[in-house]
């Protein structure tokens, strides 16, 4: 899609939404998830195709686990800064926080095999 | 008639009481066994005797030492400089294509210091396994050193004797057991500790202990550096000194020793303490080639190791750069410490080398006799 496509998508979508909240707020929030998934598979081939190409050069020069844990992070913290933002468009800004606090525990829990790892090394070294 | 039985008495007299004396011509291997050459020899490590046996230097012979071309000595260096280039390389561009992948997942991230977290903590983690085996094939390297040095020093020391510098081979004997003793006690109570602690605190950087661990490292290195500079001046100064004296006392030896021989031995005296005077000059030349071979051993056990390590100081200096560049401020501060740690490794290694090569340069310039 291009940017025009997005931008022509996202405004109409913002009117719709807002005359949908006026007489249906629980349908609103409805439809707010159905326009983000709308976006966010208009998008996947695109960004596949930069995973894609950024893998390839990346893959002679850097480990591919290193890459994986990445990506993975950075994947669960965007899926889950979405989700929190879409809370506090409607108000739910306790739910928000908990969300982020909880998908950053995730994005940390995904890196933990190269914290053990680095924690491992400096300990083995004091050790010494 | 009495004139021609006088001459053919003086002539039969000249036969039949003469002695031939000559000068053989020298080989080494004669002084072999006397001088312990193989023991010292098997202190050195394969890869030494490797490239010494690539700079044309076979064994402990003048011909072979004398031998040595600028063209033989620049090959074996040269393929040396480029095989240490390699794995620095290899790093920086892995160090670089994480910090830029860092840098481009921050700035579309909705938690870019969760992202900056894990990156830091990936380059720490592909970093660790290198910089631990630069510090462990250093610390070997030392050891190859000291056990060279520590082979070397008695077979020097019998050399020099040999050539008339009793007193200054004794002094250098002395000096190396000295030397090897603080090196030893320097490089396991201090260096070891300090720069593994400067790198256990060079990881703990990924986790935000930012201002702590490079100032603290830039104090250890400063601190450690004068304290190399200063063990350094005091042991060339000792070093002059006990050459300087002990070769005044040794050519006062051997002077006496050839009066006294030149006077005390009738007719064949003066032959004798000019003949003492030969072999001296002859074990002179043994003496020199030894010292130049343990000099030149020592500069060939540290010069990979010390090739690698300014190599991967100025991989370490571009990935900073490329760090400053990206905004990656946690990896560029790992990055300095682990700079300063090879930069203590460094002046570790030119310490223990220059310290023994000062020392045997010493007893080869400062002739006695």
């Amino acid at each position: 899609m291009t940017v025009t496509k997005l931008a022509v998508f996202a405004l109409v979508s913002l009117i719709f939404l807002v005359i949908i909240k006026k007489h249906s707020p629980s349908i609103s929030v409805v439809s707010e998830v159905a326009v983000v998934v709308i976006f966010i598979i208009g998008i996947l081939p695109d960004l596949k195709a930069l995973l894609e190409s950024l893998r390839s050069i990346g893959d002679s020069f850097v480990s591919s686990d290193v890459f994986k844990i990445m990506f993975k992070a950075f994947g669960v913290l965007t899926v889950g800064g979405v989700a929190s933002d879409i809370c506090r468009d409607n108000g739910e800004n306790a739910l928000a926080g908990v969300l982020e606090i909880v998908v950053k525990v995730i994005a940390i829990s995904c890196a933990i095999p190269i914290f053990t790892a680095v924690l491992t090394t400096a300990l083995a070294l004091l050790e010494q | 008639m009495k004139r021609i039985f006088i001459l053919l008495l003086v002539f039969s007299g000249f036969c039949l009481f003469s002695v031939t004396a000559f000068a053989g011509n020298g080989d080494i291997d004669k002084f072999n066994d006397e001088f312990s050459f193989e023991e010292m020899i098997s202190g050195i490590d394969s890869d030494t005797l490797e490239i010494l046996s690539s700079m044309g230097i076979t064994d402990l012979s003048y011909e072979s030492v004398f031998g040595v071309t600028p063209a033989k000595v620049f090959d074996s260096f040269l393929d040396i400089f480029w095989g240490s280039f390699k794995e620095p390389l290899k790093y920086f561009f892995s160090v670089t294509g994480v910090m830029a992948i860092m840098a481009l997942l921050t700035n579309l991230s909705r938690s870019p210091e969760t992202v900056t977290l894990i990156g830091s903590s990936c380059v720490a983690c592909l970093l660790a396994v290198p910089v631990v085996s630069l510090i462990t094939r250093s610390f070997s390297v030392l050891e190859s050193i000291s056990v060279f040095t520590s082979s070397f020093a008695g077979v020097f020391c019998a050399v020099v004797s040999a050539s008339g510098g009793v007193i200054q081979g004794t002094s250098f004997l002395g000096l190396n057991i000295a030397l090897n003793s603080v090196m030893s006690v320097i490089l396991s109570e201090f260096s070891k500790p300090l720069s593994n602690c400067m790198c256990a605190l060079s990881f703990l950087s990924c986790f935000n202990i930012k201002t702590f661990s490079e100032r603290m490292s830039d104090l250890f290195k400063k601190f450690y550096i004068f304290i190399l500079g200063l063990l350094t001046t005091v042991f060339s100064g000792l070093s002059a000194i006990k050459t300087i004296l002990g070769g005044s006392a040794d050519t006062v030896a051997v002077k006496g020793v050839k009066f006294l021989v030149g006077r005390s031995l009738p007719i064949v005296g003066g032959i004798v303490s000019e003949s003492y005077q030969s072999v001296l000059a002859s074990l002179g030349l043994i003496k020199n080639t030894v010292g130049v071979f343990g000099i030149l051993t020592v500069v060939i056990i540290v010069f990979p190791i010390l090739t690698e390590l300014f190599i991967w100081c100025l991989s370490f200096n571009f990935i900073s750069t490329t760090s400053e560049i990206f905004g990656c401020f946690k990896i560029e501060n790992l990055i300095l410490v682990f700079k300063d740690v090879i930069i203590l490794l460094i002046a570790t290694i030119c310490f223990s080398a220059l310290l023994f090569i000062i020392s045997c340069g010493f007893m080869l310039v400062f002739k006695n006799g």
